[in-house]
């Protein structure tokens, strides 16, 4: 294992996360309330971290999956470390387990929070929140790649693979480089829109940039106690809509780009994502009719919902925890289906359970004619047995996961429905659930155990179990 | 530059690593999944998976607007056709392999119509290679430049030879007919010789200079250049039947020994003049029989890499003065092989994906200032020697050489005005319409002006 190259890669991490820090100095300058020197501190200290590890240029760049898992696995821990770090140094966040939990949500864009208050913090905090939901959401190591030339060879995409969520990471054009930048380019692009469009719509400009930052990364953190309900409508439907917008496979914006715009609408993943986004939010809106006195509210307030539990942001509009049983149901239902593989959102992925079907489906045909031969087809083509090997393994995995943390959570005194959900709501990436956790509610609650429970149930979200599994067996570590 | 690389042999491969290091933006096409994810793995690129042939694998990479498709698989026709295929898709070039014998003459029918910008036969490009290296028995390598004139070798110092434990200064500069000392490699690492280096036992030198001047610089050392006139095959494929073709023009003896009948029956009928013996070349006695003892040289051409050294290790220990050129095919052998001193190794693939090397730095070039008319690749791909064609507009026009402040790993080894050999000093200039050589161990030169420090 090529250990040297590891500790380079986490050291440009680290002085990238110094530099993102810069942001939320500049903005206690703006806002002066006196927290900006937590900021520069931390952000000193992690660039000077991050000279250390890097200094030393290794000659062997050759890198292999291996140490693209540990590289992403590692790399995601320290970042949450780091940024822990400013919460804690201006006092907004005195429990240092809480600013993990803050952070971790924040990177893995899940939205969950601790905090009671969120109004009580400064502009700085609020934007350095909002801002990791951002970076976070794209994929840090996916910048990184964008702007520097770190493995040889081939060895870029292991890194790609690792942070990218989805069954299958292919790039966009030949290079690794080309494709982190043309991700990131529509990225910036489609958040910039978002931001004007907030703007139009007569938002302070601070709030339209965080609003954004949490809508583009599908995070979910807001600045203020009430979420998204205390923004005029049209902002609302626009964030409703980006929302959805960001829970679609970039890959697909990069059809549009070059112009197979037949290719756009043929994709199999839109089209299921689309007809389960809308289908949940066609019977939600019917179910809680009764409570509205029009339609159109009704409408726009499941589409919101729906549209921000599936993408896994987790802005609400409405408390859904008064819906009905139904509505509830559905919401809990469409938390766990998640967004688009190569989104930024989290879930299981539509693609996997468009795959997941199908494999199902394949089986009962096979026990009634055991000779038959068939394929999966996704998206046109015949889905290579690895890949539905791989889905099917990922599934039984993350069932797993979600088994074993609820037991632990169990030990927790909330009820059962709280438990639930807040694992449902941490390892998809959403933020709220339902009781406790609910639209209103935070994690705040919690004992300092479960909330480390559910920060590791949010890493192992985001970046899709596997490189934490790698980082964690005991296997890769021996020689 | 966009090239889509289409079947991932040996070739491929080769062609892949190096244009990715090269920083071309590669996508490969081949049927095997698995080849592709391998290639993946190993190299920044993009990969599809499917036929070559097939309208919508090409589309998906991209062929539209590639400036470059190379087909490569072991199929002529598939090749061909597929070439076609992309050019009509909108491939600004095209690049077959085609291997067959009857296609030699054959496709220049057909060329334009299938709008081909090249057409590559390893085998025979190898068969052209080996018969350079004969015409220099004691090179290691011949690489032909500005048409011939100049001519750059590899060559292999031991104890015995006079070079040895002499400093550069004192060998080249009394020299009447001019030959440089380009670069040397030493125990794997490449540098360049100036005039305190001190050559010792194992070095292998890269010399440059015409044809005559190198022939008359090994005279003047004493060293012995017989010329080669009995040749000994083993394996009686494609690459033999090239070779023995090309000998047997240049009037010297030709042996093959091949253990298939069938495929000896076809290369005596097809070169009535040379001499085929059916029978097992890792025979010794065969071999003591066909006059190993008195042949000149020996050339290891069958399919098996490990078959061909061994057999040449052999031929060494029979016959001192024996020239050996051995086929390998991986160059993971070629680098084991290399101290074992089995002579000249030759290496298809690299040799094919120098050529296309060649062409690609050509095209990438010839919107630049500069153009690069040869480049080859040596020692291994460690150095690389270049021929520039020096445009009007250059900035180095007219500025002497020792005012240039060139890059400590650049030298420029030669220049050729109208037709005329120049042998570069402090004082020499360049001028529009001259051709020069410059010997670099820098990869990746393309611009004569990136020659200065």
């Amino acid at each position: 294992m090529n250990k040297r190259m590891i500790v380079y890669m986490l050291g440009l991490l680290l002085i990238l996360e110094g530099l993102m820090l810069l942001a939320p100095v500049t903005v206690d300058i703006i806002y002066k309330e006196g927290v900006w020197s937590a900021y520069l501190i931390t952000a000193v200290a992690l660039i000077i971290i991050g000279l250390l590890l890097s200094v030393f240029k290794c000659k062997d760049r050759a890198i292999f999956s291996k140490e693209g898992l540990i590289t992403v696995a590692l790399g995601w821990i320290v970042l949450s470390i780091g940024g822990a770090v400013p919460f804690y140094l201006t006092d907004e966040i005195p429990d240092f387990i809480d600013a993990i939990f803050e952070t971790v949500s924040g990177f893995t864009t899940t939205g969950a929070s601790i905090l009671t208050n969120v109004e009580a913090l400064s502009h700085a905090s609020l934007f350095w929140r909002s801002f990791t939901h951002w970076i976070g959401g794209m994929g840090v190591l996916v910048f990184v790649v964008a702007i520097v030339k770190m493995a040889s060879g081939g060895g870029n995409i292991y890194l790609l693979r690792s942070e990218s969520p989805g069954p299958e990471v292919s790039k966009l054009v030949p290079t690794a480089k080309g494709t982190a930048k043309i991700l990131y380019i529509i990225y910036i692009v489609m958040t910039f829109i978002e931001i004007i469009a907030l703007l139009i719509c007569k938002l302070p400009l601070f709030d339209a940039v965080t609003l954004s930052f949490g809508t583009a990364g599908t995070g979910g953190f807001s600045i203020s106690n009430t979420s998204i309900a205390g923004y005029p409508i049209s902002a609302q439907v626009i964030i409703a809509v980006f929302m959805a917008l960001f829970g679609i496979n970039f890959s697909c914006y990069y059809l549009l780009l070059v112009g197979k715009i037949k290719d756009f609408f043929k994709n199999e993943e839109l089209r299921a994502y689309l007809i389960i986004m809308l289908g949940a939010t066609g019977i939600i809106t019917f179910n809680i009719l009764n409570t509205y006195t029009n339609i159109a509210t009704a409408f726009k307030d499941a589409f919101f919902q729906v549209s921000s539990v599936m993408t896994t942001t987790g802005y609400t509009t409405v408390d859904f925890d008064k819906w009905p049983e139904l509505s509830r149901a559905i919401m809990v239902i469409v938390m766990c289906v998640g967004a688009s593989a190569g989104s930024t959102g989290g879930g299981l992925k539509v693609a996997r359970v468009v795959i997941l079907a199908k494999s199902g489906l394949r089986e009962i045909r096979l026990a009634a004619k055991p000779n038959r031969v068939s394929s999966i087809r996704f998206n046109g083509k015949t889905a290579s047995e690895g890949m539905v090997r791989n889905v099917c393994a990922f599934f039984v995995l993350y069932v797993l996961v979600f088994v074993v943390s609820f037991l632990l959570i169990s030990f927790d005194k909330n009820d059962f429905v709280s438990n639930l959900t807040g694992v449902v709501a941490t390892l998809n990436n959403i933020g709220p659930g339902l009781g406790v956790v609910g639209a209103t509610g935070n994690f705040s609650s919690y004992s300092a155990f479960s909330k480390l429970v559910f920060s590791a149930n949010m890493l192992l979200g985001r970046l899709e179990l596997l490189p934490l599994f790698v980082l964690f067996s005991p296997k890769t570590w021996k020689r | 530059m966009d090239i889509v690389i289409m079947g991932l042999g040996k070739v491929g491969l080769e062609l892949t690593e190096q244009l990715s290091a090269e920083g071309h933006a590669i996508t490969v096409i081949d049927r095997d999944p698995k080849r592709v994810e391998y290639a993946l793995g190993l190299y920044d690129i993009a990969g599809v998976v499917g036929s070559i042939t097939d309208h919508l694998v090409l589309r998906e990479a991209g062929l539209a607007n590639a400036e470059l498709a190379i087909a490569l698989t072991d199929n002529d026709e598939i090749n061909l056709t597929s070439c076609l295929m992309c050019k009509k898709l909108g491939a600004k070039n095209t690049i077959a392999r085609a291997r067959k014998p009857e296609y030699q003459e054959g496709i220049n029918l057909i060329r334009s119509d299938l709008g081909l910008s090249l057409c590559i036969n390893p085998e025979k490009e190898t068969a052209f290679e080996i018969a350079r290296i004969l015409k220099f028995p004691n090179a290691q390598k011949v690489e032909p430049f500005a048409r011939g004139r100049i001519e750059l070798i590899e060559y292999v110092i031991n104890e015995g030879s006079p070079l040895c434990n002499r400093s550069v200064s004192s060998i080249f500069s009394k020299l009447k007919a001019p030959v440089i000392a380009c670069a040397v490699e030493r125990n794997g690492t490449v540098s360049i010789p100036y005039g305190d280096f001190v050559f010792e036992d194992g070095d292998m030198v890269i010399l440059l200079g015409t044809s005559q001047n190198i022939s008359a610089f090994f005279r003047h050392l004493g060293i012995k250049t017989t010329s080669i006139r009995d040749v000994i095959m083993i394996g009686g494929g494609s690459t033999a039947y090239f070779l023995a073709e090309k000998l047997s023009e240049m009037r010297i003896s030709v042996s093959v020994i091949e253990i298939n009948e069938a495929a000896a029956l076809k290369i005596s009928e097809a070169i009535p003049d040379i001499n085929v013996i059916l029978g097992d070349g890792t025979d010794h006695q065969l071999l003591a029989e066909e006059g190993l003892r008195d042949a000149d040289a020996l050339c290891a051409l069958t399919g098996i890499d490990e078959e061909n050294i061994l057999t040449s290790l052999y031929a060494k220990t029979v016959n001192k003065s024996i020239k050996t050129v051995t086929k390998v095919n991986r160059s993971e052998l070629s680098f084991l092989a290399k101290p074992l001193e089995v002579g000249s190794i030759v290496t298809p693939k690299k040799i094919a994906a120098n050529i296309i090397l060649r062409y690609v730095r050509a095209l990438q070039n010839s919107a630049a200032a500069d153009n690069v008319l040869t480049l080859y690749k040596l020692a291994d791909g460690k150095v690389e020697a270049l021929e520039f064609l020096v445009n009007e507009d250059s900035s180095l026009i007219g500025v002497p050489l020792m005012d240039l402040n060139l890059a400590n790993d650049i030298i420029v080894a030669s220049i050729n005005r109208r037709g005329k050999i120049i042998s570069p000093r402090g004082s020499s200039t360049f001028e529009s319409g001259d051709s020069v050589i410059i010997v670099t161990t820098r990869t990746g030169l393309d611009s004569l002006d990136d020659i200065r420090g």
